[in-house]
């Protein structure tokens, strides 16, 4: 099966811009996305800011996991996912989000507007 | 000994409803003119049970779940609520499974926002969930996982997830996945908080397992999936397969071996079995109604069929008329089946559901509507049919169509349900239909429904649906209850009105 890890960090809300990422991804023939977000709302209310992304998914798995709200919890999971097959999506205006995925080489990041 | 994985759901569905399944739809509602309990024993009276409580029938969907895992070397049972109990000591994953946890489907929805009150089916749900043996087994760190067609309402529940400790909740089919999940929730590892299972894991035919225990009323799946793609549809997101009459055949013996004589043919189009494509065929369709005629002992009901399928298997085919005479009605007196109307509007149906008409076109569909409920009324087959309100694209003159164009349906007996919209399907991310959308043309178009379906309703059960002898105290209660319904509506239905344009 075609696995694509997502990171979704964010602090006010999760926009829904990031479904257009995943339709990329999907045209690229993954078809099954691993979630871990990192939310201020803890487990399981920060799903109520991925409601949106959830709806608008149909053609593909998902798997969503919350990851906790710091960046210590942020490079726990970053140190844990391949380099590859794993895309940070930064929906925070927090420049420590990235400093942490600078230092450990994470190759795919994608800052979004909310 | 106990199961050390325990699935269940709260009585409004663990419950064989008298053997009537469509008393079923009464739980989506709040009781009406008599006590909650009352309106319980009538809708869904407990089922019998062993003494481990593993009840004799079950829903459906839930013995797939634990068909799988039996087959994978799990020691799962399905368990009645009531005697959840008995497995406290042993059960460490505790697995949940409903049509609608939380009555946000249709018509809960709608039954909910009309009278103000909690339909049933909610009620018992959270009386399950806050039950002292629920709440014992999350003391014990028991893991709950919820599923079924209403997953997705857990999402707008968080505060209740937390509460009752759900750790995980998985929409779609599972089949595929379900032993892997349970399988690291018994080892203590970490699970995620919600799955989406897309199609692309979707099982194959030989993926689906036998159930091993009885289903409600003797349902089986004779297929999965739908190819017409109504918008408004989730069904019809999944790949298309028909079940090979071997499977059917098994399912129903497991059935007759529990004690369930009945079958019900489940599908979202019981005529598109076989099919090409939309085009209903005569051999699969027979060969499928032949197997029950000849291994089955009780009656045989429909689950859905759609209305351009009966037109064109009747009229290029006969296959209805035959069916019906060289079959169904040498054991019983009519045949029930669910249909979506949807909408009378042309317009409107061109844009939510281009191919529901197929293979006719859609500004035949008015015309396919009438000519299939004649066609169900020349044969005996009683519909209970949908109409949905409230649709994203609609118009008001949309609902003036449907609405004067409901009188063409008057003769044909049948049940006429309106439903309001809720998020489904690829509609998923559109907005649900709510109260303050309410307008003069909704009004209108309910009242036709409720004059049509009270006027069959009780036409339909004294002389049809519950004419046995043994449901005297059923019919009695459904009678007294359809009565009061017209009277407090009609009584009220200037204030109801009022308060609908309000």
């Amino acid at each position: 099966m075609s696995e694509h890890n997502l990171v979704i960090v964010y602090e006010d809300g999760v926009p829904t811009s990031i479904l257009r990422h995943i339709y990329k991804l999907g045209a690229k023939g993954y078809k099954h996305f691993n979630i871990y977000v990192i939310s201020p709302k803890g487990r399981p209310h920060y799903l109520e800011d991925l409601r949106s992304v959830i709806q608008g998914v149909i053609a593909y798995s998902l798997r969503i996991s919350y990851a906790g709200s710091t960046i210590m919890d942020l490079r726990r999971i970053a140190e844990k996912l391949p380099r590859e097959n794993t895309t940070y999506i930064l929906a925070s205006p927090s420049d420590g989000y990235r400093e942490v995925l600078g230092e450990i080489g994470a190759e795919n990041i994608v800052r979004v507007e909310v | 000994m106990g199961y050390e994985v325990v699935l269940t759901t709260d009585r409004t569905m663990m419950t064989n409803h008298h053997g009537k399944e469509f008393i079923g739809f009464m739980t989506t509602g709040p009781p009406i003119g008599v006590p909650e309990k009352v309106w319980l024993w009538i809708s869904a009276p407990k089922v019998k049970v062993d003494r481990e409580g593993k009840p004799r029938e079950a829903p459906y969907g839930m013995r797939k779940v634990e068909a799988k895992l039996i087959e994978e070397g799990f020691n799962a049972a399905i368990i009645d609520p009531d005697h959840l109990h008995k497995h406290l000591d042993s059960m460490k994953v505790l697995m949940l499974g409903h049509h609608d946890y939380f009555a946000y489907g249709p018509p809960s929805s709608e039954w909910w926002m009309l009278m103000g009150r909690e339909p049933v089916n909610r009620v018992s749900f959270r009386r399950l969930m806050e039950s002292p043996a629920v709440r014992k087994a999350v003391e014990k760190g028991v893991r709950i996982i919820a599923g079924g067609p209403a997953a997705w309402q857990w999402l707008w529940e968080l505060d209740s997830w937390k509460k009752w400790g759900v750790e995980t909740v998985i929409d779609g089919e599972v089949e595929r996945i379900i032993g892997g999940i349970v399988e690291k929730a018994l080892r203590g590892e970490p699970l995620p908080d919600y799955i989406y299972v897309g199609p692309s894991e979707s099982p194959s035919i030989d993926e689906i397992p036998v159930i091993k225990g009885a289903s409600v009323n003797g349902l089986v799946e004779i297929m999965r999936g739908c190819p017409r793609g109504c918008k408004f549809c989730s069904v019809t997101l999944r790949p298309l397969r028909y079940m090979p009459l071997d499977k059917i055949r098994a399912e129903m013996e497991v059935n007759r071996k529990h004690g369930v004589k009945g079958t019900i043919f489940h599908s979202e189009d019981v005529l598109l079995y076989g099919a090409d494509v939309v085009r209903p065929r005569p051999d699969p369709i027979f060969k499928l109604h032949k197997l029950w005629y000849d291994e089955a002992e009780g009656t045989l009901a429909w689950s859905h069929a759609s209305l351009a399928a009966i037109k064109y298997a009747e009229e290029k085919h006969r296959i209805i008329s035959r069916l019906m005479q060289d079959y169904v009605l040498t054991r019983q007196d009519f045949l029930g089946v669910e249909v979506g109307v949807e909408t009378l509007s042309t317009r409107l149906a061109k844009i939510i559901m281009p191919a529901k008409s197929a293979p006719y076109k859609p500004e035949e569909w008015p015309q396919i509507v009438e000519d299939a409920f004649r066609i169900m009324h020349e044969n005996h087959i009683i519909p209970a049919a949908t109409l949905i309100v409230g649709l994203p694209e609609e118009k008001p003159e949309d609902l003036v169509k449907t609405t004067e164009l409901l009188d063409r349906l008057k003769p044909y007996r049948s049940l006429i349900v309106p439903m309001f919209f809720v998020p489904m399907g690829a509609l998923k991310h559109r907005d649900w239909f709510r109260r303050n959308m309410m307008r003069e043309e909704h009004v209108e178009l309910l009242k036709k429904c409720l004059a049509h379906s009270v006027y069959w309703a009780e036409e339909i059960a004294n002389k049809m649906y519950l004419k046995e002898p043994y449901l005297m105290p059923v019919r009695t209660a459904v009678k007294a209850v359809i009565k009061y319904i017209k009277h407090k509506v009609y009584e009220t239905m200037p204030e109801m009105e009022a308060l609908l344009r309000r």
